[in-house]
């Protein structure tokens, strides 16, 4: 059996279409008129059918075919309707009653029967079914409860007791008579109309099979009927029932209603009925029950199978469905994925003196596929601007603005020298009739000549400073607002972009956790970019992805942008805020380039010495005076010379004095280079000197190794 | 950002070696921010009345003319109190002090800290 909420499941899924007759009311203002008239017609045929034509030898009606089409068309019509099918069918059992003789009493009160009998029954069943559907197993047992047998009981006792009160037959035989075969014709007139409405058992009854069965059935019934006397219906009745698992709830009510109709043909016909011990009338009962109760098996099988099957090709196009669904939606994802990727740099320019690398990573749900992008432009002056940029929201709008206003500022980048104004002139692209954006971007200008990056961001997180050893710095002036169409003069910063030291640039998904600050996320980026310092610009993305972009957090789309600078140069460029302790920090990067230049080790180390006292030098004043300028440093790496300049910005207040032994750094310098110049202006100190990288006949040689 | 301070820069551990001779181990680097943490252990040597010290400079990779000053210093102020200074020099520390002192400043050129203790019994003689 199948439980409730399968039933209820198909319930909701089956359509719903045919199982109201709506003709009426679609027949406007004589849609009344028009029913009225129908039911009246419809009633009095019927009636007139089941008085004449299938009376058993004046008996009795075999079934009463009325109380079948009342109710049928009750549970077939809206309850606002029902007045005009009762009314209906009780002028027509009146007038048809007054006509065959009864009194105006008797006509009343069997007419009261005829009403109350399918008002009680279309209650019963429209209250515990809602639409009705004889192909639903719970709806047909109501049918047979409220409409086989509660309404026929009561349209019964209505009539059979006006009969008696008005000098009648005996009450039980005529309740007995009114009940069976109005049962009978609701059975087999009600159903055979009600599957019809069905709107789900479409099995048809009109197959060759359907019509062999229900031919095969009448020629077999005439045939049991014409050769023996026995009332032995049930034979043919095992076929209808066989019928209602193969053919449906159609071929069942059909089928027994055509039988039905040939036997009451043959029994009202028939010259010598039904002998044997049985008395006609009992016999004619025997045969009404059969008739009924394997009509109803029939349709509870048909209904039985019905459901069976609906379950089965319900489950399977649930299953065909979510799998659908899934494929549909994977492949929405797919195309929205494809289209921002081709709304993204196919390949990212590539220049000596510049490493860049990029990665991007579509939010996992395809609704959250957004407009992040970047860029790289190389500029007419050879400078290369850098372009990361989120527009705010997400779905194919956001991505057809991000494809606009990547194209505008990549037009808008060739010629701007400076990122405030680029930025400004994207405010006006954004509030003209092609920009729909809200947009944050962070816009850099990087030249690795003068080794600086000029940048500025509208609305956008900052960017990143990262040094091979893990210093970090955020590019974190030059903000203004996103863009939204409000032109406004904009603010840029710039920086010094040291040879080695690399930029990330990336859009908020690479930070943006749930249930997070965004500083706890910043932090996070600088200290994980602080342990990748020394990486490839390709391996840092990577292991920041890795890091940061789980599956877990892809709700936004991220994408990422690193650049290192200077690695094929051989200059190394640094300034350093003079101050004795940025001394350890000038030393680290030193080591660092002379490791990635690999240069001799023992250079390195003098180079080191060398550095370190010239620039312990300016500190030390610093240090002194406690007003500090910068210290910036400048090796040049030519023909096997290191040409070392130290200068700083420092202001002199005392001389060399504050050294401990007046000239023991210079002497160490002289020690280990050529060509000291030592300058000292107002404005600050310029020291330089040259390093061999190969030891000659005319460097001084290192006592060290002459020594015993 | 980093903290910074001279003491992750220069790691100064003293061990005594007997009543009256110290070990100074030193690692990491030596300049203007560091080296007065190696005056003041000189300082405090010479105020104890140590006989000898032997300056572990092995795991020392850097320092410039301030560390060596105080080096200088701290042998000056111990010599005169009639003690003794083994230094036992890293490779930059050498190249350091021989830069700056063609003859060498500290007698013997030591390896390790067990031949500076050899030294100290009279197998090597300080100057």
């Amino acid at each position: 059996m199948l439980d409730m909420t399968d039933t209820h499941t198909s319930e909701q899924t089956a359509p719903r279409a045919g199982a109201t007759w709506t003709w009426p009311e679609r027949l406007g203002r004589w849609g009344p008129v028009t029913l009225l008239f129908v039911v009246v017609v419809a009633y009095s045929v019927g009636s007139w059918l089941a008085l004449r034509l299938i009376e058993a030898s004046g008996l009795q009606s075999v079934f009463f075919i009325p109380s079948g089409i009342t109710v049928a068309f009750l549970l077939r019509l809206p309850r606002r309707s029902w007045w005009l099918v009762l009314a209906g069918a009780g002028i027509a059992e009146f007038v048809m009653d007054v006509v065959g003789g009864y009194t105006t009493a008797q006509a009343f009160g069997f007419a009261a029967g005829n009403v109350v009998e399918p008002l009680l029954a279309a209650v019963i069943v429209t209250t515990a079914c809602g639409r009705f559907d004889l192909a639903r197993r719970r709806h047909f047992m109501w049918f047979t409860i409220g409409a086989v047998l509660i309404g026929p009981a009561a349209g019964a006792g209505i009539g059979a007791a006006t009969d008696r009160l008005l000098g009648g037959d005996d009450f039980l035989t005529t309740f007995g008579q009114w009940w069976l075969g109005d049962a009978l014709g609701v059975i087999l007139v009600g159903g055979a109309i009600l599957v019809w409405g069905s709107s789900r058992d479409r099995r048809s009854v009109f197959s060759w099979w359907g019509a062999l069965l229900m031919v095969g059935s009448i020629v077999l019934t005439v045939a049991i009927f014409g050769l023996t006397d026995l009332p032995l219906v049930f034979p043919v009745l095992v076929g209808v029932v066989v019928a209602g698992v193969v053919f449906g709830v159609r071929a069942v009510a059909v089928t027994a209603l055509a039988i039905a109709t040939t036997i009451a043909l043959v029994l009202a016909n028939s010259i010598e009925p039904l002998i044997m011990e049985l008395t006609q009338s009992s016999a004619l009962v025997l045969t009404k029950l059969q008739m009924g109760a394997f009509t109803l098996a029939g349709l509870l099988i048909a209904a039985e199978s019905h459901e069976r099957e609906l379950a089965t090709r319900q489950a399977a196009r649930s299953v065909v469905e979510t799998k659908t669904l899934e494929l549909e939606r994977q492949r929405v994802h797919d195309l929205a994925v494809r289209l921002q990727r081709g709304l993204l740099p196919d390949k990212l320019l590539s220049r000596p003196g510049m490493d860049i690398a990029a990665r991007y990573e579509s939010a996992s749900d395809v609704l959250e596929v957004g407009g992040d992008w970047y860029d790289a432009i190389e500029l007419r002056d050879g400078r290369v601007a850098l372009v990361v940029g989120d527009i705010v929201g997400h779905g194919i709008d956001a991505m057809i603005s991000m494809g606009r206003l990547r194209a505008a500022l990549s037009a808008l980048a060739i010629h701007n020298d400076h990122p405030a104004t680029l930025l400004t002139e994207l405010d006006e692209f954004v509030g003209g009739p092609d920009g729909t954006a809200y947009a944050t971007v962070f816009y850099a200008i990087v030249d690795t000549q003068e080794h600086t990056i000029t940048y500025a961001s509208a609305g956008h997180p900052p960017a990143l400073l990262v040094s091979p050893d893990g210093e970090t710095a955020w590019l974190d002036q030059g903000q203004a607002e996103p863009l939204y169409g409000q032109v406004s003069p904009r603010p840029q910063a710039s920086a010094a972009l040291q040879p080695g030291w690399s930029l990330v640039l990336y859009s908020d998904g690479l930070i943006e956790q749930r249930g997070e600050s965004l500083s706890v996320g910043l932090d996070r980026l600088e200290s994980l970019a602080s342990e990748l310092g020394d990486k490839s610009p390709g391996d840092m993305c990577d292991s920041l992805f890795e890091s940061l972009v789980t599956h877990a957090t892809r709700s936004d789309d991220t994408v990422l942008l690193v650049v290192r600078a200077g690695m094929d140069s051989e200059e190394y460029h640094q300034v350093f805020p003079a101050r004795p302790e940025q001394l350890r920090k000038i030393r680290s990067s030193l080591r660092s380039w002379v490791r990635d230049r690999r240069l001799p080790a023992a250079v390195g180390e003098d180079l080191l010495i060398a550095v370190g006292e010239a620039t312990a030098n300016s500190a030390r004043h610093a240090y002194k005076d406690a007003i500090g300028g910068d210290v910036t440093i400048r090796i040049t790496l030519t023909d096997g010379i290191l040409n070392v300049e130290v200068s700083d910005t420092g202001k002199w207040r005392e001389s060399v004095d504050a050294e401990a032994y007046p000239g023991l750094g210079t002497q160490i310098i002289e020690s280990v280079a050529e060509e000291l110049h030592v300058d000292r202006t107002r404005r600050g100190t310029h020291v330089s000197f040259r390093l061999r990288l190969h030891q000659s006949a005319e460097t001084p040689a290192a006592p060290s190794h002459s020594h015993p | 950002m980093k903290n910074e301070t001279s003491e992750d820069l220069l790691t100064v551990e003293i061990e005594p070696l007997g009543d009256d001779v110290v070990v100074v181990r030193l690692s990491g680097e030596i300049d203007i921010s560091s080296a007065h943490l190696l005056s003041s252990q000189f300082t405090s040597m010479v105020a104890q009345g140590k006989s000898a010290v032997i300056v572990d400079a092995t795991k020392v990779i850097f320092m410039d003319s301030t560390g060596l000053h105080a080096l200088v210093e701290g042998k000056r102020a111990l010599h005169e109190n009639g003690a003794r200074i083994f230094l036992v020099p890293s490779k930059q520390v050498r190249r350091v002090l021989e830069l700056v002192f063609p003859d060498p400043l500290f007698a013997a050129r030591l390896d390790s800290v067990e031949e500076a203790v050899a030294a100290l019994d009279g197998a090597i003689v300080d100057e």
